[in-house]
């Protein structure tokens, strides 16, 4: 009898012991995952970030005269320096 | 306490000399070594594998970035010294390098675009490891307009010469650092400027480093089977430790520090020498004299757990039926959090201790419910946390089972070679 109650007292603390190591385990993972999330989303966030902590596009100018009234105004040009 | 390593080989002696058909036991135990060799090799290709992948996976996504630094370029040229040459039409127009800071989470890497002169004139983050709510703090803050058009010459020394953002101080800091080493890179290598020489980081050492030393000094001497107090010695180092690098300083030895290492973020020593100091004593103690006296004698977490075990009456409970799978748990938990580490190279994302939780105070939800699960079985178990859980334990097997293996192939090699 008393055998079989250490037995039984055994068995109930090796089961204690495995369920908390795979609570803990359980716990962990949790843990991991949601960090592996948060990296995830950090990383398709940070492009939109970077562009805006980065330096902000210039503006390019447009010209506003064709090609052919640049040459007209500098012929004009070269008339009045001479 | 005998360490586990020493039941486990005590274990194993009794099965091979056992009398019951001594032949086949010596086979068992010849397979599990076989094994345990197997077991070790892939798991140093996996590593070897998942740092290459995350290499390449994070490498790959520069490029963009480069452009976001200089919108006006018509067309980027990559050079030999890894910086890149802008050209607008055939004239070139500057120059974009690298640059590196340490944050708040570890490394932050910038890319850095110059004119020819090295004014800086663009900035995009390539990679950070901040939390994202400190980061968008310095972005909402206009951080890298204070940077613009600062030369290689400043100091970007925050507070004189850039302004910090206050709740962000790590990150701006880095940041600053990121842009002022890029941009120094380029005058150097792109410009053939001189660039001065920044003042060389002077060696921290104060009480942390100074009690890690003596603390392992006391581990080394008390191990000593010989010596008288060895009982009283071991509660002093371990309160100590708890003490000192664990409530005061909270500086226990975490796998986010091992896998910086093996990811290649070397801090420098001047200023992190604390952390050379703790990974280098347990290497030196593990390969010269094949003790730990971190784990067992000072580990701040170790001996809270201990205290708890002290209030509960915690016993040593041997599963021997069980001892394999836990083992194999424990080290495949260890493993996974290396591979997240180097996959997603971000040294903190997959450090699961709850230490920082204990000593600190600050964690997650599920990490204080980790840390009530082991204080709870502290109280009735020896050291839960350290033999079912700690990523560090499979750590020490492996050099322990390195330096066995290197042993046994320099043996082999001496002997053929008198043989021969």
């Amino acid at each position: 009898m008393d055998k079989q109650k250490t037995r039984q007292g055994s068995s109930v603390k090796e089961n204690l012991i495995i369920a908390f190591i795979l609570v803990s385990v359980l716990l962990v993972g949790i843990d991991l995952g949601k960090n592996v999330t948060n990296e995830i989303q950090v990383a398709s966030e940070q492009k939109k970030l970077s562009t805006e902590l980065g330096h902000k596009p210039k503006q390019v100018t447009q010209p506003t005269l064709s090609e052919e009234e640049m040459e007209r105004w500098a012929e004009r040009l070269e008339k009045y320096s001479e | 306490m005998k360490p586990e390593s020493i039941i486990e080989k005590s274990i194993l002696e009794k099965s091979v000399t056992g009398t019951k058909n001594p032949e086949k036991q010596e086979a068992k135990a010849a397979g599990s070594k076989k094994g345990e060799l197997v077991a070790w090799l892939v798991t140093v290709a996996l590593i070897i594998g998942t740092w290459v992948a995350g290499y390449y996976l994070e490498n790959s996504d520069i490029e963009p970035y480069l452009h976001q630094a200089m919108v006006t370029a018509d067309r980027i040229e990559k050079n030999s010294s890894g910086s890149y040459t802008v050209y607008n039409g055939d004239q070139v127009s500057g120059y974009i390098g690298l640059g590196e800071g340490t944050g708040y989470g570890g490394p932050m890497n910038l890319v850095v675009a110059t004119d020819l002169q090295c004014n800086i004139t663009g900035l995009a983050v390539v990679r950070h490891r901040e939390t994202p709510s400190w980061f968008k703090r310095v972005q909402e803050n206009d951080f890298s307009s204070h940077l613009i058009g600062k030369s290689y010459n400043d100091q970007f020394a925050l507070g004189s010469d850039v302004d910090g953002v206050s709740g962000a101080t790590y990150t701006s800091r880095g940041l600053a650092q990121a842009a002022s080493q890029g941009s120094r890179f380029l005058a150097e290598h792109n410009l053939g400027l001189s660039v001065p020489q920044k003042a060389p980081a002077g060696i921290q050492f104060g009480l942390p480093e100074g009690i890690l030393l003596a603390l392992f000094a006391v581990g080394l001497l008390g191990r000593s089977k010989k010596f008288r107090y060895r009982s009283q010695l071991r509660w002093f180092s371990m309160l100590t430790g708890m003490v000192v690098l664990g409530f005061l300083y909270t500086n226990p030895l975490t796998i986010s520090l091992i896998n910086k290492f093996v990811l290649g973020y070397w801090p420098d020593w001047h200023t992190h020498l604390y952390w050379y100091l703790l990974v280098g004593g347990i290497l030196f103690s593990l390969t010269a004299t094949s003790k730990n006296p971190y784990c067992e004698w000072f580990c701040p977490f170790g001996a809270a757990q201990e205290c708890f075990g002290t209030i509960g009456g915690a016993k040593n409970y041997q599963m021997p039926r069980y001892k394999s799978f836990f083992k194999w748990l424990q080290r495949g938990l260890a493993l996974m959090a290396i591979l997240i580490a180097l996959m997603y190279r971000n040294p903190g994302i997959s450090s699961y201790e709850i230490f920082g939780t204990l000593f600190d105070l600050k964690g997650t939800i599920p990490q204080f419910f980790l840390l009530g699960l082991v204080i709870l079985a502290a109280l009735f178990v020896h050291r839960p946390w350290c033999r079912y859980l700690c990523p560090l334990k499979p750590l020490e097997a492996f050099i322990r089972f390195c330096k066995i293996w290197m042993k046994k192939l320099w043996t082999s090699k001496k002997q053929d070679k008198a043989a021969a």
